[in-house]
């Protein structure tokens, strides 16, 4: 293999972990956004909760679940070589950090399938799309899933409330919901873990199948298990604060019992739709969830104008990034390495610009812990924290006894 | 042509919405188990006794139904484990 075709493998790979690790910080959300709303968990406790559930998920499960979505593109993937599939993943990286930057839940998956899709256009032309695979993989499950969760979520908050439900002035005990959410939320880490690492690992195998490194029958090879395990879960350990922000607060007004019963119902469904082979988008349950929790309890807000422009995002995904990822193939397509590289210039600076943008209007684990938590009540501590925290009491204590 | 899979489609959704219902709803039952036993006025002899056998049996019956609503959720776990083996 000669050298310049093996430095675009190496490219391509690098891209594809780094889709990956956009992938795990875009959805940290999905599980930790409700337990860092009700104080369940410390925002930074949360994260590392959930970079560790996602990195055993996705060791739990490695298969490649039908080589990435092949079904909505007629034909081979690795016929158009690497360069179509660095194309695809510039497309999905781009639009998962512009939503990322807005703070809107869409789907990683989604991008990646419109990503690729975009460049299959391009390289292939219209009939490379499948467009009745679309509407039955893509467009009926982001118009089911939400409903599906939202239900789910609904009836079982309004269940917690009715079960848990007391005369005025007695204390009905709802706040023990927060250790339940501790588990609940890991769950959702866990399948998370298990789908989208997963995809990640069969676009790199689709890489090193389309450069001829590895035969189409071969399975996964240990490096590519280990390297997209640990991006998932460094960016799931990043945190996508912005996200977390709007899914904990932007959407509805979160108290433990809701917080428990959404997490419970986005696993459910999560889990349910991966076992009856009904493939459903993480982001778009776990945001249905939320909204349902938010109509289940009495009194409880749920912003729609937010709400509206998510679903609007939900439906931009797919065209905008096959949008990016068609402008990206016309320059690898008839620019060759060249075009590769510029490709890989101007992507890296459109990456930098939105996060220098993003730096402007920064929102992190501490103005979370600020603002959100500590409003709604004192987040679980481990034994050290409460130790520390009772040092820190006692001898602040002595120091007014002193005076 | 387009092909629906209505029926994996309302089982997903009766799985789902069924499944949730009954984790929330056996923690919210220990939930409000484990907080009736926390309100047990105690009372004075014999009826001390009534009132901590009645906390007794409070803290018991919530303990058993969060062990059902884990049990479930570990049942959960257990279809991720063996079904991404089978898809091995």
């Amino acid at each position: 293999m000669e050298q310049t075709a093996f430095l675009v493998v190496v490219l391509v790979v690098a891209l594809a972990l780094f889709f990956d690790f956009t992938n795990g910080f875009h959805d940290t959300a999905n599980a930790m956004a409700t337990p860092i709303a009700t104080g369940a968990l410390k925002p930074r406790t949360a994260v590392i909760l959930a970079a560790v559930m996602n990195l055993v998920g996705a060791f739990i499960s490695t298969a490649v679940a039908k080589t990435i979505s092949v079904d909505t593109i007629n034909g081979d993937l690795t016929k158009w070589g690497p360069a179509m599939i660095f194309a695809g993943l510039t497309g999905a990286i781009l639009w998962n950090l512009t939503t990322w930057f807005f703070g809107l839940p869409s789907s990683s998956s989604h991008a990646l399938f419109g990503g690729l899709i975009g460049a299959a256009i391009v390289y292939g032309g219209f009939d490379a799309v499948n467009v009745s695979k679309i509407i039955e993989k893509v467009l009926i499950p982001a118009l089911f899933a939400p409903f599906i969760a939202g239900v789910a979520a609904w009836l079982a908050t309004s269940l917690a409330y009715i079960i848990t439900g007391r005369n005025k002035n007695v204390a009905t005990g709802r706040g023990k919901f927060k250790i339940g959410q501790i588990f609940s939320s890991s769950l959702v880490a866990l399948s998370h873990g298990t789908n989208d690492a997963q995809k990640t690992m069969g676009v790199i195998t689709l890489v090193l199948v389309a450069a001829g490194l590895q035969s189409g029958d071969a399975g996964v090879p240990a490096w590519v298990i280990f390297s997209a395990a640990a991006a998932i879960a460094l960016g799931t350990f990043s945190g996508g604060w912005r996200i977390i922000k709007t899914m904990g607060h932007g959407l509805a007004e979160i108290r433990p019992a809701q917080g428990f019963a959404s997490e419970v119902a986005t696993g459910s469904t999560i889990l349910a739709s991966s076992y009856l082979g009904f493939a459903l988008s993480t982001t778009q349950v776990a945001s249905g969830s939320v909204i349902g929790s938010g109509l289940g309890r009495a009194g409880a807000k749920v912003r729609w104008g937010k709400a509206g422009q998510i679903v609007i995002g939900w439906f931009l995904t797919l065209p905008a990034a096959a949008a990016v990822g068609m402008a990206s193939a016309a320059l690898t397509k008839f620019g060759s390495t060249a075009g590769l590289v510029l490709d890989a210039v101007l992507a890296l600076i459109l990456i930098v610009v939105i996060f220098q943008l993003s730096r402007k209007n920064n929102i992190n684990h501490k103005s979370l812990a600020q603002s959100d938590v500590e409003e709604v009540g004192v987040a679980i501590a481990t034994p050290k924290q409460v130790r520390k925290e009772a040092a820190a009491a006692k001898k602040a204590a002595k120091g007014k006894g002193k005076k | 042509m387009i092909e629906i899979n209505w029926n994996d489609l309302i089982m997903v959704a009766g799985a789902s919405i069924g499944a949730t219902a009954l984790v929330v709803g056996l923690f919210a039952i220990g939930v409000r188990l484990l907080t009736n036993a926390q309100h047990v006025v105690a009372g004075k002899g014999k009826d001390k006794q009534k009132s901590i056998t009645k906390e007794i049996a409070f803290r018991l019956s919530s303990l058993i139904a969060f062990a059902l609503a884990s049990s479930v959720m570990v049942y959960g776990l257990y279809i991720i484990v063996t079904f991404s083996k089978l898809q091995k």
